[in-house]
C-alpha cells in the first residue's frame, strides 16, 4: 500500500516539474512581431581618420593648440575649450549630438597621488564597475607611446549603465601626475575615442 | 538496480561532492566573475579539469541527486507513525530540488529601461543578444523578426520567408572588439562588403568578468536581395539604452522596403506594459550615496490601468512576471531600470521549506518520547 502512494506522489511531482519547467517557457527562437515605429539614426561610416559621426553634430576639424606651464598639446578645433580653474590644467567640452556632451579634462596632481590599481578602481566604481586587483588593473590598462613618451591609457565602459563612460589617461613624471580624462555617455566615448586617443597622444612635457 | 539507485551512499557522496563544488566555484568566482562561475561549476553537466578531464557538474550531481531521493521515496520508504515526519521532509527535499530544475530550465531575467513619459512591453536580457531584422514599411508599424543567439551559430543559415532574405552566419563571438579600418585596409576590402563591414572590424576577445559587460559580435553574409545589398555585414552588439533609441541601426533598401538590421540585448515581451511617471531618487543627508529609488508607474493590462509604486522592497509582480527597483540612470536620473524577471519555479523554494520543516517538527514530536527515555536511560547507567 506504501508503494503505490509514494510512486503516485513521486510522479505527481515529476510530472508538475515538467510540466512547469517547459510549458512556461514561452521564449521562442525565432520570433516576428510588431512594434512602435522607430526614428532612425543610422550609424553612418566615419571619414577617414576622424571620429567624426555623422548626425552627431561633431565636425572634423584641424587640431588646434593648448597648453599649461608644463604640459603642451593638440585639441581638435570643434572641441569647446574651457580652460584652466582649479586644479584643472585644461578642459575641454565636445558637442556630441546637441543633447549629448563630452567632457575632457586635464587635472595635476602630486606624485604621490594614488596608484595605477587605486585611480583605475576610483574611475571603474564612477561607471559602476566592480573593482579589480593589482594584477587585473595591470592586464586591462594599455601602455601608449606619444609625444609625453609612455602613459596609461584606459577605456571604461559598463554595458548596463550606458550613461556614463570614461576614457582616461596617466602621464607619470618625477614631479607630478596629469590625468586626462573624457566623461560621457558610452556611444560618445566610443565615437569619440579616436580624437582622444589623437590628443593623449599629442600631450608633451615643455 | 533499483536497489543500487536507491542507496544512501549515492546521497553521502554527492552531498560532499556538491560541498566541492560550493567551495570551489565560490573561489573561482573572484576571478572569472559570479555569471561565469555559476555556469561553469552549477549549471553545466560536466566541469572539466584543464579543459580535458571530466568531472560531475552542479546539474549532473544535482540530477543523480534527485534521481536517487525519487527512487528512494517510491520503494523503499514506508509509511508508519514513525517515518511519517521522515517522509513529509523526504517529499519537502524532492520538491525543492524540482524547484530548481523548474527555475533552471524555465527561468530568464533581463532589465527594462523606461524614460519618464515613456512606456515599455519588453525587457532585455543580460547575457544574451538577437540580431533583429525590422521591417519599416508597414504605415503603422514595424515588422520586427528576431532571431535568437541560439540560432546565430558560425555555418547556421536563417531564410526570412517574408522578405526572402537569407542570412549566413559567419562567425559570432561572445565579446569582441569593434576597430575603426585605416584607408588602405579599406581598399583591401572584397566589393561585397556592405554598411559597418566597408568602415569596421569586429574580433573576438577574451569575455568580461561582469558577463553583462560582453559586448557580443557577428559576422554574416545576406543573400536573396537586390546585388547593392546582398553581402556582408558586421555588427556588435547595440547598448540597449533609451539614449540610443534608433541608433546604431544598419539600414539598406531591401527590394523597395526600407528595413534596419541591429544586434542588440534579446528581447522578451510583456503581456502588460508599464508607463513611468515619475523616478524619486532619495540621498543619505549631505552625501551622493544613494538611499532609496522609488518609480511610480502606469501598468496597462488587460486594458484597465492601474498605478503602482516599484522600489526597493516593493517589486511589482503580475503574470508571472517579477519587476524590482534596480538601478536609476540619466544625467538627471530620468530612466528608471526594472530588474524583471520570469520564473514559474518561484514560490516552490518557500513551500517546500515549510514542508521540510512540518516534516522535521513531526519527527521530532513523534521521536520525543524514545528521545528523553533513551536520556533517562544513559543517565541510569
Amino acid at each position: 500500500m506504501d508503494k503505490p502512494i509514494n510512486i503516485i506522489i513521486a510522479t505527481i511531482i515529476v510530472a508538475a516539474m515538467l510540466y512547469l519547467a517547459y510549458s512556461n517557457d514561452d521564449r521562442e527562437d525565432a520570433k516576428t512581431y510588431n512594434s512602435p515605429k522607430v526614428t532612425i539614426v543610422a550609424e553612418k561610416p566615419a571619414p577617414e581618420g576622424s571620429s567624426f559621426k555623422e548626425g552627431s553634430g561633431v565636425k572634423p576639424t584641424e587640431p588646434t593648440e593648448g597648453s599649461s606651464d608644463s604640459y603642451s598639446w593638440e585639441a581638435p578645433k570643434h572641441w569647446l575649450n574651457k580652460g584652466a580653474g582649479g586644479m584643472r590644467v585644461g578642459s575641454y567640452e565636445v558637442d556630441y549630438d546637441g543633447a549629448i556632451k563630452a567632457e575632457i579634462t586635464l587635472i595635476t596632481l602630486g606624485p604621490n597621488s594614488g596608484s595605477l590599481t587605486s585611480n583605475i578602481n576610483r574611475w571603474r566604481g564612477q561607471v559602476e564597475l566592480a573593482s579589480l586587483s593589482e594584477e587585473e588593473v595591470k592586464n586591462s590598462v594599455e601602455t601608449r607611446t606619444g609625444k609625453f613618451g609612455k602613459f596609461i591609457y584606459v577605456k571604461l565602459v559598463n554595458d548596463t549603465h550606458p550613461d556614463k563612460a570614461i576614457a582616461a589617461a596617466i602621464y607619470r613624471s618625477p614631479d607630478e601626475v596629469l590625468f586626462v580624462k573624457m566623461t560621457a555617455p558610452a556611444n560618445a566615448v566610443n565615437d569619440l575615442e579616436k580624437d582622444f586617443i589623437a590628443f593623449c597622444d599629442s600631450v608633451a612635457t615643455k | 538496480m533499483i536497489k543500487t539507485l536507491c542507496s544512501p551512499k549515492i546521497f553521502f557522496y554527492t552531498l560532499i561532492w556538491l560541498m566541492v563544488l560550493v567551495f570551489l566555484g565560490t573561489l573561482h568566482q573572484k576571478d572569472i566573475g559570479l555569471y561565469a562561475a555559476q555556469e561553469k561549476y552549477f549549471s553545466s553537466w560536466f566541469l572539466y579539469i584543464g579543459g580535458v578531464f571530466p568531472l560531475p557538474g552542479g546539474r549532473l550531481t544535482l540530477a543523480v541527486v534527485f534521481v536517487n531521493l525519487v527512487c528512494k521515496f517510491m520503494f523503499q520508504s514506508k509509511w508508519s507513525l514513525k517515518r511519517t515526519g521522515v517522509n513529509i521532509t523526504h517529499f519537502g527535499a524532492l520538491l525543492l530540488l524540482a524547484g530548481g530544475f523548474v527555475t533552471a530550465k524555465g527561468a530568464y531575467e533581463g532589465i527594462m529601461l523606461i524614460e519618464e513619459g515613456g512606456e515599455s512591453n519588453y525587457f532585455s536580457d543580460y547575457h544574451e543578444v538577437e540580431l533583429a531584422v525590422i521591417d519599416h514599411s508597414p504605415q503603422q508599424e514595424d515588422q520586427v523578426h528576431a532571431l535568437s543567439q541560439s540560432l546565430l551559430s558560425p555555418g547556421s543559415v536563417q531564410t526570412l520567408d517574408s522578405l526572402g532574405m537569407t542570412i549566413k552566419v559567419v562567425e559570432f563571438y561572445k565579446n569582441s572588439s569593434k576597430f575603426k579600418l585605416g584607408p588602405h585596409q579599406i581598399s583591401l576590402l572584397p566589393n561585397n562588403y556592405r554598411g559597418d563591414a566597408r568602415a569596421f572590424s569586429v574580433t573576438g576577445i577574451g569575455p568580461e568578468k561582469e558577463s553583462e559587460a560582453n559586448m557580443q559580435g557577428l559576422v554574416v553574409d545576406i543573400s536573396g536581395g537586390d546585388e547593392e545589398v546582398n553581402g556582408r555585414y558586421v555588427f556588435q552588439k547595440n547598448l540597449n539604452h533609451p539614449y540610443l533609441k534608433g541608433q546604431g541601426l544598419q539600414v539598406l533598401e531591401w527590394k523597395g522596403k526600407k528595413i534596419s538590421l541591429s544586434l542588440r540585448g534579446r528581447r522578451y515581451h510583456l503581456p502588460f506594459s508599464v508607463a513611468l511617471d515619475d523616478v524619486e531618487t532619495k540621498y543619505y543627508d549631505g552625501t551622493s550615496k544613494v538611499l532609496s529609488y522609488k518609480s511610480f508607474v502606469n501598468v496597462e493590462e488587460d486594458g484597465a490601468n492601474r498605478a503602482r509604486v516599484i522600489s526597493m522592497n516593493e517589486p511589482l509582480r503580475s503574470k508571472g512576471y517579477t519587476l524590482y527597483q534596480s538601478q536609476v540612470l540619466g544625467r538627471h536620473g530620468e530612466i528608471t531600470g526594472l530588474a524583471t524577471v520570469k520564473n514559474a519555479g518561484r514560490q516552490v523554494p518557500y513551500y517546500s521549506s515549510i514542508i521540510i520543516c512540518i516534516g522535521l517538527l513531526l519527527h521530532l514530536v513523534v521521536m520525543f518520547p524514545k528521545l528523553v527515555s533513551t536520556k533517562k536511560g544513559i543517565k541510569n547507567v
